[in-house]
């Protein structure tokens, strides 16, 4: 696939110094604790911020270096801010149409093109609308379409649900992985769920440079670092959807709860909490819930409880009680049974 | 529990009688039933015109120059903002007598421009051109010091999205700056208007009092307080009238944005 963006920049006195590539239509999270340069890395990219030394490259053309500099009214990259800060003296149809005819897209055109955008985000009804008549999560919305309705390029989010309201993150996430599908995107987010619905590639930025990049799964599966093992918590695990609430891991099937946005055949995501799996020795007589058997690879203290991961074909961290642990005899190598109950088990899109 | 002690209702009044007494015994005073006459006589009708047309002219001026100074003002940073703002400032608390002196050795035949102009056959002092220039410099400072901080108060935020969204500088100022800043830009406007047409001192000192040429409002009324007081009287309705106008528009702009 084609470079969509590549960054190679230091920022002196941000100690900022980070080296990414990301393919045309690939969705990447940026995860990290605060000033870790997360914003630093979306300005970099979106061009309020000009790097000290390296390059910003989008889809190959150079447009900052030390010696060259592209404003941001020149790139075609798409800002989506925590807060939506639509303009207050613009009705929501012109806020969207802001983008194209700022861009030289005939009236009518960006007339069109800023309704069909609008409805595309669940705003039809609203186009006449002040910014101060909307809520927070048909805002935020709106400053999604207003994004978007100039055909970016690349789309860089800011944490887009943390200042709403948490009951209508669900319905927005959904948006989101629908509009953003097949659009190069780079999400800054806290939130793991995010992560598992929105993004392919996980980037993990400490103290200004990369920690962790790859795969959602292989990263959450194994986090490098606390900071990564705190934001997973959860158990991610990866395989084909066969229905709506089951998951073929490769070797074994998973049963979760039913979710309307699988689709059989596509890639598909379990998340599981750790403290939601129990271990046995053999797996449990006529018990109708997820047995996964495999072996015993880590066992660790993480305060009151132990940690204990198991290798089933991906690896699942359980938490035990220090007596459950001695009860079992576990120790690394012994083969147990993941016991988990379908309702525990929550299924994600993956794709 | 009021918020005051009982006894600030004693300067609260007096304070209240100091600004409205002198407005009262004027209103009193003021010949109702010639006013239409008085006020359509060639004195009052030069003074009143050119008032009006010195008055749009160098408003005019302070919004082609002051709006510019304001953004740029409000958006730097740096050791000389703080300077340049003490600049725009000092016009307000000048003494206006001070001012037309300080613009009559600038732009008068002798003075460090004028001199210049002059060779180049274009006189400034004691011509309109020199009321609206007093004017100006009288007037600018209000309407830059209370957008400047308008402008500072809501931050550069929007201008960023704007950016983002792939507009140019100057189609940002234009269609962002401009129209969110709409309120202060307007109440900054009548108040630099307000001041434009109460001027006196410095177009006294640096225009002179020519009628139909340089004599303002404000100057015909001193000149006719003793020779003609009902219609020094009848031009000062004038002015009250347009005064209170134009705090009923800066109120109303300032609570409507804030509504």
């Amino acid at each position: 696939m084609a470079e969509a963006l590549t960054v190679s920049a230091t920022i002196a006195g941000r100690g900022f110094d980070v080296d990414l590539t990301i393919a045309e239509g690939e969705r990447v999270a940026v995860v990290g604790p605060n000033g870790a340069g997360k914003s630093t890395l979306l300005q970099l990219v979106a061009g309020s911020l000009r790097p000290t030394s390296g390059s910003v490259a989008l889809g190959g053309r150079e447009v900052a270096s030390p010696t060259t500099y592209l404003p941001p009214h020149r790139r075609r990259v798409a800002y989506v801010e925590q807060r939506p800060l639509l303009f207050p003296h613009l009705d929501v149809l012109e806020n969207v149409m802001f983008g194209p005819l700022a861009r030289g897209v005939k009236r009518q055109a960006a007339r069109a093109r800023a309704v069909a955008e609008l409805e595309a985000t669940g705003c039809g009804d609203l186009v006449h609308r002040r910014p101060a008549q909307l809520s927070g999560g048909q805002a935020q919305r709106v400053s999604l379409a207003r994004g978007l309705a100039f055909d970016p390029d690349v789309v860089l989010l800011d944490e887009p649900f943390a200042a709403l309201d948490a009951s209508v993150t669900p319905e927005l996430r959904r948006l989101l992985r629908h509009r953003l599908h097949g659009l190069t995107t780079i999400l800054v987010t806290h939130e793991l769920l995010d992560v598992v619905t929105l993004a392919d590639r996980i980037v993990a930025l400490e103290d200004g440079g990369v920690v962790a990049d790859g795969p959602v799964e292989r990263v959450s599966a194994s986090p490098s670092t606390q900071f990564l093992a705190d934001l997973v918590g959860v158990n991610l695990l990866g395989g084909t959807v066969v229905a709506g609430n089951r998951l073929d891991l490769g070797v074994v099937e998973l049963t979760g709860l039913y979710n309307d946005d699988l689709v059989p055949g596509h890639h598909g995501r379990a998340t599981v909490a750790p403290d939601a799996i129990s271990l046995h020795r053999s797996r449990p007589e006529g018990s109708p819930r997820n047995a996964l058997r495999g072996s015993v690879v880590a066992i660790e203290p993480r305060g009151p409880v132990v940690g204990v991961t198991v290798d089933v074909g991906q690896r699942l961290r359980a938490s035990l009680t220090p007596a459950a642990v001695a009860e079992l005899e576990l120790s690394p190598g012994e083969e147990v049974v993941a016991v988990v109950k379908a309702t525990q088990v929550r299924l994600h899109p993956g794709d | 529990m009021t918020g005051f002690p009982r006894w600030a209702w004693l300067p609260f009044a007096a304070g209240l009688a100091l600004l409205a007494v002198p407005l009262l015994g004027m209103v009193a005073r003021v010949p109702w039933a010639d006013l239409a006459a008085l006020l359509s006589s060639e004195r009052a009708l030069d003074a009143l015109g050119l008032s009006l047309a010195t008055c749009l002219v160098a408003t005019a001026l302070v919004l082609l120059l002051g709006v510019p100074l304001a953004l740029v003002l409000a958006r730097s940073e740096g050791w000389w903002v703080g300077a340049v703002r003490t600049l725009v400032t000092v016009p307000m608390v000048l003494p206006p007598v001070v001012a037309g002196l300080a613009l009559l050795v600038t732009f008068g035949r002798r003075g460090l421009i004028g001199e210049t102009l002059s060779a180049w056959g274009i006189e400034v002092g004691f011509t309109t051109a020199a009321v609206v220039i007093a004017q100006a410099f009288v007037a600018l400072p209000f309407l830059v010091t209370s957008l400047e901080g308008a402008l500072r108060a809501s931050g550069a935020q929007y201008e960023r999205i704007a950016a983002n969204l792939g507009a140019s500088p100057s189609r940002i100022f234009f269609r962002v700056t401009v129209p969110i800043a709409l309120p202060a830009v307007v109440s900054g406007t009548a108040l630099a208007f307000a001041r434009a047409l109460g001027e006196f001192g410095a177009t006294l000192t640096f225009a002179g009092s020519l009628q139909g040429v340089t004599r303002t409002l404000p100057l015909e009324i001193y000149l006719l307080r003793e020779t003609d007081s009902d219609l020094a009287l009848a031009l000062s309705l004038v002015l009250v009238v347009v005064a209170l106008g134009i705090v009923a528009v800066s109120t109303w702009v300032t609570r409507r944005n804030r509504g």
